[in-house]
């Protein structure tokens, strides 16, 4: 290792370092329960706006986003849309009556609107369990990203993270964490943008990169000089397969010997077409010639509007292999230009219901984004309903500036490191392509500052799911369910023992997920968040009609039924389920919003229209205190 | 001539925000909380009808005229990659921002006319 491979990691030190420091600082104001909680209600539009920023930039968005869009095109451009746009509904509809129902957790929303101590429980099972599923890929970023730049192990960038955001969290609680988190979205703002503005004087601009795509649809992306890749083995699948191009022949050479799980087309077989069989290796073992094969239905060309229907061979490793591509070869699991600029790609186009896929991912992305409580709960930091409102309107400021810049870097990941696609390696693009540069010294400290920015994702997001769920346990389930008589001192006590325990949780789980994707899970919060709490949230601050049972019912069936499709279509993915599935079904299971968000919102109507009489009595003083500005004075701190 | 009946009788007026709204009758209540929704719900659906207007055309415009979307644009985007890629952060703000702006207002006038219903001051109320 030489010095300049040190660069990135003192900059990582560094943003661990300022997280401990700022942590440490910020605790001293900490002190009571209120502190604690919801950072004694105190925290000002513009720190608030900045610290929801920092909590909700993740792993994902840092380098899931740029990652999918350089991988799938304009279809992943829907992500930061979403991400981005869902606050406008949390801002129309949600974040001003939530403030002034004056709760501390999402949970006591929830109770405090039904008068129902049983759905407090189900709402701090939500609370966990989106938690969690948001916790593991934070935690699997962490690890990943200090094997890549260091070459420690994978647990030790867990535990690094772990260990810091748990002191952190039980040190301060809310109050603690709200400067650090504010610091770490301005760090995020300034690592996702500066290294593009280098990155676009060296490599050239960013519309002509998106340009060139249009301007050249039918090509795709070529090796420029000759490159041995290494591809994973099977224990990595899909993630270990090599679809070659449909345009041209590519000569690959690997290791004679090397060990191939199975040869199959890169386009799934329909029934009816003639069979094909690749024996591209057979004279020469460590020589593949992979050819573009027209695909025949009985002897016939199959055409689509016209066009032949072409095919190429997939190769699936068993074990890692080192794979050598000639320059000029068509890099290898890569779409054309065509494909990757215009909508309805490979991303929407996979089950062959493109408009289905893209709408039931925008309203999971939408509803899901206005939905995740460790979100919900910062907007109770503010002091008052309008409060909350500004600072919506300067989170999706803040949330704009950061993910305009996505795309950037899938852009140029496409034009200039197409290498990224062969071996699967396109996550890594915002590591990656500074990496690239000639000039090794900056491309260094470009590294460290996406690293740093990488970190601070980490950090921020866990340590806003750990105050999230600490509450959880710590207010809801002890305070309110255990031993509702605790006092204040009991309760901070409290908050910080479960801030040990699920931190300790998180770094466990997040040890389980190495072989994980990222976005996917990610996908599984959102899923469920847009099916459970929007739905609660919308109707309950709404539409006074709605009952503890419709409500538990929509919440419950919705977010499970959600869930359990989606976890269905992962493991149809993977091969642990092999029952065969329509592409419409399939469609609809990978992407459940569009009928899952609805399914819970009717049965929270439906139900509770068949349970009105348990609409609570005093609904209309609960709806004023929700909708009625502070000035006139109905509000009331749900609890003291 | 007050629009809403008087409200709590004079010198019951709590010094605690907490018991006020439990000291007006339940049709005093409806009044007010009639007052307080129907213009913010009213502007929320407006807004978030424009919003859902731009969001869900994209993708339909995208469908039905592909040749259009795809055409070259300024900077050397595509039209649909300027708009999804772009320019729909600062129309959000710019919604968002036409949204707390109004909703300040109606807020505003509100406390006005709710204070109005809670004493039964008959100018403020009656708008």
């Amino acid at each position: 290792m030489n010095l300049f491979d040190l660069i990135p990691v003192l900059f990582v030190i560094a943003m661990t370092a300022a997280t401990i420091g700022l942590g440490i600082q910020a605790t001293r104001a900490s002190k009571t329960a209120s502190d604690f909680f919801v950072a004694g209600r105190s925290v000002s539009v513009f720190w608030n706006a900045s610290a929801i920023s920092g909590e909700y930039l993740s792993a994902a968005s840092f380098m899931g986003v740029a990652g999918l869009i350089m991988k799938h095109g304009y279809d992943a451009l829907w992500y930061p849309v979403g991400y981005a746009v869902g606050y406008l509904f949390l801002l129309l509809f949600i974040a001003g009556p939530l403030r002034r129902f004056g709760a501390y957790t999402i949970p006591d929303f929830a109770e405090g609107r039904f008068d129902s101590p049983t759905f407090r429980k189900v709402a701090v099972l939500f609370v966990l369990c989106i938690g969690f599923f948001y916790t593991m890929p934070q935690m699997r970023g962490a690890g990943l990203t200090m094997q890549t730049l260091l070459g420690w192990p994978y647990w030790a960038g867990i535990a690094v993270v772990g260990a810091v955001i748990t002191f952190n969290v039980a040190l301060g609680g809310m109050k603690g964490i709200t400067l650090v988190q504010a610091f770490q979205y301005w760090a995020k703002a300034f690592a996702i943008s500066l290294p593009v503005f280098i990155l676009l004087a060296i490599f050239g601009g960013y519309g002509g990169k998106v340009g060139q795509n249009a301007a050249d649809p039918g090509e795709a992306p070529k090796f420029t000089q000759e490159r041995t890749l290494k591809f994973a083995g099977k224990d990595k699948a899909p993630a270990n397969a090599l679809a070659f191009s449909t345009l041209g022949e590519t000569v690959v050479r690997f290791p004679s010997g090397a060990n191939i799980d199975k040869i199959t087309t890169a386009r799934k077989p329909q029934l009816g077409e003639d069979p094909i069989v690749f024996d591209g290796g057979a004279a020469n073992p460590d020589l593949f010639r992979a050819q573009p094969v027209v695909v025949t239905r009985n002897g016939q060309p199959v055409r689509v509007y016209g066009d032949y229907v072409v095919t190429a061979p997939k190769i699936e490793f068993a074990a890692p292999t080192e794979v050598t591509f000639e320059a000029g070869a068509y890099v290898p699991n890569s779409q054309t230009n065509g494909k990757w600029v215009q909508p309805y790609g490979t991303l929407t186009s996979k089950h062959g219901y493109p408009i289905l896929y893209t709408y039931s991912l925008i309203i999971a992305l939408v509803c899901g984004t206005a939905g995740l409580p460790h979100i919900l709960v910062r907007f109770y930091t503010n002091p008052d309903g309008r409060a909350a409102k500004r600072t919506t309107l300067w989170v999706m400021v803040l949330l704009g500036v950061f993910y305009v810049f996505t795309p950037v870097w899938g852009a140029l990941g496409r034009a200039d490191l197409p290498m990224l696609y062969a071996n699967n390696k396109t996550d890594a693009v915002v590591i990656a392509l500074p990496q690239a540069l000639q000039n090794k010294l900056l491309g260094q400290i470009l590294v460290g500052i996406t690293s740093a920015g990488a970190f601070a994702a980490f950090m921020s997001t866990f340590s806003g799911l750990l105050v999230s769920m600490s509450g959880a346990l710590a207010h809801d389930v002890y305070g309110k369910i255990l031993k509702p008589t605790a006092s204040q001192k009991e309760r901070l006590a409290a908050f910080k023992i479960a801030a040990v325990i699920i931190g300790v949780i998180s770094i466990g789980l997040g040890l389980l997920v190495e072989t994980f994707d990222i976005t996917l899970l990610v996908g599984w919060a959102f899923a469920i968040a847009a099916a459970s709490y929007f739905p609660l949230l919308l109707l309950g601050a709404w539409w006074r009609g709605l009952t503890k049972y419709g409500a538990a019912a929509g919440m419950l069936l919705g977010g499970t039924l959600s869930l359990a499709a989606i976890v269905t279509s992962m493991l149809l993915d993977t091969k642990v389920l092999t029952f065969a599935v329509s592409p419409i079904a399939k469609s609809l299971m990978e992407q459940p919003a569009i009928w899952g968000v609805p399914l819970s919102i009717a049965l929270m109507v439906g139900i509770s229209l068949a349970t009105r009489r348990h609409v609570p009595g005093d609904v209309t003083l609960k709806m004023l205190r929700l909708h009625a500005p502070e000035e006139i004075g109905l509000q009331k701190d749900y609890v003291d | 001539m007050a629009e809403f009946p008087d409200a709590a009788p004079a010198g019951h007026a709590p010094d605690h925000h907490e018991t006020l709204a439990e000291h007006l009758t339940h049709e005093q209540q409806e009044r007010l909380l009639h007052t307080v929704m129907s213009r913010q719900a009213a502007l929320s659906l407006r807004v978030s009808a424009v919003f859902l207007l731009l969001l869900l055309g994209l993708p339909l415009a995208n469908w039905l005229a592909p040749g259009a979307m795809n055409a070259l644009a300024p900077g050397g985007f595509t039209w649909t990659w300027l708009l999804a890629g772009i320019l729909v952060y600062p129309i959000t703000t710019l919604l968002s921002a036409y949204f707390v702006r109004t909703s300040d207002r109606i807020e505003a006038e509100l406390v006005a006319q709710g204070r109005g219903i809670l004493h039964g001051d008959g100018e403020s109320a009656a708008r």
